[in-house]
C-alpha cells in the first residue's frame, strides 16, 4: 500500500521535480520498493502518453536524421552487459567472474583489516613507503595466488584462464566512503573483466558511474562502460572495454552523466593501477 | 502484443550496408498531425527494433528516429525555445540509445517513455546549467499544447492511433483547469515546483497535490483505456 505522500512523491518524480535530497531520500525509497517502482512507471508512461499527443510546433531539421544514420558504422556492436543483467549472469553456471571478484573482495578485505594492523608501527610504514611499487606488485601478486588456490572450483579455472587474470583494486579518491572497496579482475586474453564495488556513494539519478582503463597506446582513457550502484554501494559488473587494451596500466572509475561520456568529463572517484 | 505484427513487417528483409536502408523509410507517425497513421503503442517494449539496435542495424535507428524523433524534439523544444539546443538533445539521446541500447529495461516500461526520461533528464540538466535559465523561467508557459483539439471527435474506424489520441485528450480534458495547469506548467517548462506555486499564486502543497491528482487520474485514466 502506497500512501498519499508517497504517491506524491512518486508524482514530483515522474515530473523530475525533485531536487537534492529529497530526490535522493526518495531514490532510496524506491530501490527497496517494488511497488513504488511500478507506480513511477506508471505515471511515466502516462506522461508518455501526454507527451506524445501534445502539439509539436517545429520539427528537427532533415540533416539531423542524416548526422544521426551517416554515424552508425552498420557494424554490429560488442554487447556489453548491463548491471541488470549481470545480475542474471551471476545466476547462471557460468559464475566464473563472479565467484572471482566475489574472492578478490574477500582478499582485498582481508588484506585491508591486515594492512591497517601492520600500519599501527611506523617501522613497517616506512618500510611500506620505502617500498611502495614493490609492495604493490606483492599484494597483487598474493591476490592473485589466492585466487589461484580458490581454483580448487574447476569451472572457474576453465573458465576465467585465471592463470591471465589481473587484480586492481581501485583506490577511492572521494574519501567521504573509508568502507569503500572496488576491484577490477582483468583478463588480457579475452579482453574482458568484472568489477566490484561495495559501498560506493549512491548516485543522482542522472548519473552513472564510467569504468576507464588506462593503456599507453591511447592518448585518452578507453571507456570500459556505465554502471550504477545498488542501494548499498554495490555492483558487480562484467565489462568489456569499447577498443582493444593491449597494456592495462589502471583502472579508473569517474562520475558522469547518465549513459557515459566518451572522455572523462566528471570526477574521478577511484582509481588503481595493476 | 499488437504491435508485434507491425514491427514483423515493418523489419522484414532489412538490406546489409549501403545506404539504401536508410532511405527506406518505413511508415511513420506524422506527428503534425498526431493520430492519422499512427501504428505503435506507447508502452510497447520494441523488443525487435531494440535487438537490431544492439546489433547495429542502420534501418533500425533510422526506424527509432523517424517514430520518436519528433515527439522527443518538441518536448526539448517547447522547454527551451532554442532549435540548435533541442536538437542537439535529440542527437545525444539517439546516441544514448546506440551505445546503449541493452540498457533498456523492457521490465520499467516501454521503449517511447525511457527515451522520454532520457530527453527530460538532459533537457533540466542544460537549464539548470544554462545561464538562460532566468530568461526561460520568466517566459515559462507552455504555448499551445493541443490537447483540446479533437477531444470529442469520434474515432475513424481502424485507426488506432486516432483513437489513442481521442482518448489521451479526453483523459486530459476530465482534469481541473487547476490541476491541468499544474502539470503543465510541472512538465512543459523549467519551473520548480515553488516557482510553480508562485506562478499560480498558490502553496507549494496544492501544487503538489495538483500534481500528484493529474498524473494519478491519467494513470487511472489511460490505464484502463489503452
Amino acid at each position: 500500500m502506497i500512501d498519499e505522500a508517497k504517491e506524491e512523491l512518486a508524482a514530483l518524480y515522474a515530473c523530475d521535480q525533485l531536487y537534492d535530497e529529497e530526490l535522493k531520500a526518495f531514490e532510496a525509497d524506491l530501490a527497496k520498493d517494488a511497488a513504488l517502482r511500478r507506480l513511477v512507471d506508471e505515471l511515466r508512461a502516462a506522461t508518455a502518453e501526454m507527451v506524445y499527443e501534445t502539439k509539436v510546433l517545429d520539427e528537427p531539421s532533415p540533416d539531423l536524421r542524416e548526422r544521426l544514420i551517416s554515424s552508425l558504422t552498420g557494424r554490429p556492436r560488442r554487447r556489453k552487459v548491463s548491471p541488470k543483467k549481470v545480475v542474471a549472469f551471476l545466476f547462471q553456471p557460468r559464475v566464473a567472474w563472479g565467484v572471482a571478484a566475489t574472492f578478490a573482495v574477500f582478499v582485498a578485505t582481508f588484506q585491508l583489516r591486515f594492512q591497517a594492523a601492520r600500519s599501527e608501527t611506523s617501522m613497517v610504514e616506512a618500510e611500506l613507503a620505502s617500498t611502495a611499487g614493490e609492495v604493490r606488485a606483492l599484494e597483487q601478486q598474493l591476490e592473485a595466488e589466492r585466487i589461484l588456490g580458490a581454483q580448487q572450483l574447476a569451472d572457474l579455472r576453465r573458465a576465467a584462464d585465471i592463470a591471465n587474470v589481473k587484480i586492481a583494486r581501485l583506490t577511492l579518491l572521494a574519501g567521504n566512503s573509508p568502507e569503500a572497496v572496488a576491484l577490477a579482475v582483468w583478463n588480457p586474453l579475452n579482453q574482458e573483466g568484472m568489477l566490484t564495488v561495495e559501498k560506493l556513494p549512491l548516485l543522482q539519478r542522472d548519473q552513472d558511474y564510467q569504468l576507464w582503463v588506462i593503456d599507453p597506446q591511447y592518448p585518452n582513457p578507453v571507456n570500459g562502460g556505465v554502471f550504477t550502484v545498488e542501494d548499498d554501494g554495490s555492483a558487480r559488473v562484467r565489462f568489456r572495454p569499447d577498443q582493444p587494451v593491449a597494456a592495462a596500466t589502471k583502472f579508473a572509475i569517474s562520475r558522469e552523466r547518465k549513459g557515459g561520456v566518451p572522455k572523462a568529463e566528471g570526477p574521478i572517484v577511484a582509481a588503481g593501477a595493476l | 502484443m499488437p504491435g508485434f505484427l507491425f514491427f514483423r513487417f515493418s523489419f522484414a528483409a532489412p538490406h546489409e550496408g549501403g545506404d539504401a536502408e536508410v532511405n527506406e523509410t518505413p511508415e511513420v507517425p506524422d506527428h503534425g498531425k498526431p493520430s492519422a497513421f499512427v501504428s505503435l503503442k506507447i508502452r510497447e517494449d520494441h523488443g525487435e527494433l531494440i535487438e537490431a539496435i544492439i546489433a547495429g542495424e542502420r534501418y533500425a535507428m533510422a526506424r527509432a528516429y523517424d517514430l520518436f524523433s519528433k515527439p522527443l524534439y518538441g518536448l526539448a523544444m517547447r522547454l527551451l525555445k532554442n532549435r540548435e539546443e533541442a536538437e542537439d538533445i535529440v542527437h545525444d539521446v539517439f546516441i544514448h540509445l546506440r551505445d546503449h541500447a541493452e540498457d533498456f529495461d523492457a521490465r520499467r516500461g516501454g521503449l517511447f517513455p525511457w527515451l522520454l526520461m532520457i530527453t527530460r533528464s538532459r533537457v533540466v540538466d542544460r537549464i539548470r546549467k544554462t545561464r538562460r535559465r532566468a530568461e526561460l523561467v520568466a517566459e515559462a508557459a507552455p504555448a499551445d499544447l493541443g490537447w483540446d483539439e479533437g477531444a470529442s471527435e469520434p474515432p475513424p474506424a481502424a485507426a488506432e492511433g486516432a483513437e489513442r489520441a481521442v482518448t489521451v485528450r479526453q483523459a486530459l480534458q476530465e482534469l481541473t483547469q487547476e490541476d491541468r495547469k499544474a502539470l503543465e506548467l510541472a512538465y512543459f517548462t523549467g519551473l520548480s515546483q515553488p516557482e510553480i506555486a508562485e506562478r499560480l499564486q498558490e502553496p507549494l502543497g496544492t501544487v503538489k497535490s495538483r500534481i500528484r491528482r493529474s498524473l494519478l487520474k491519467l494513470r487511472e485514466i489511460l490505464g484502463g483505456r489503452l
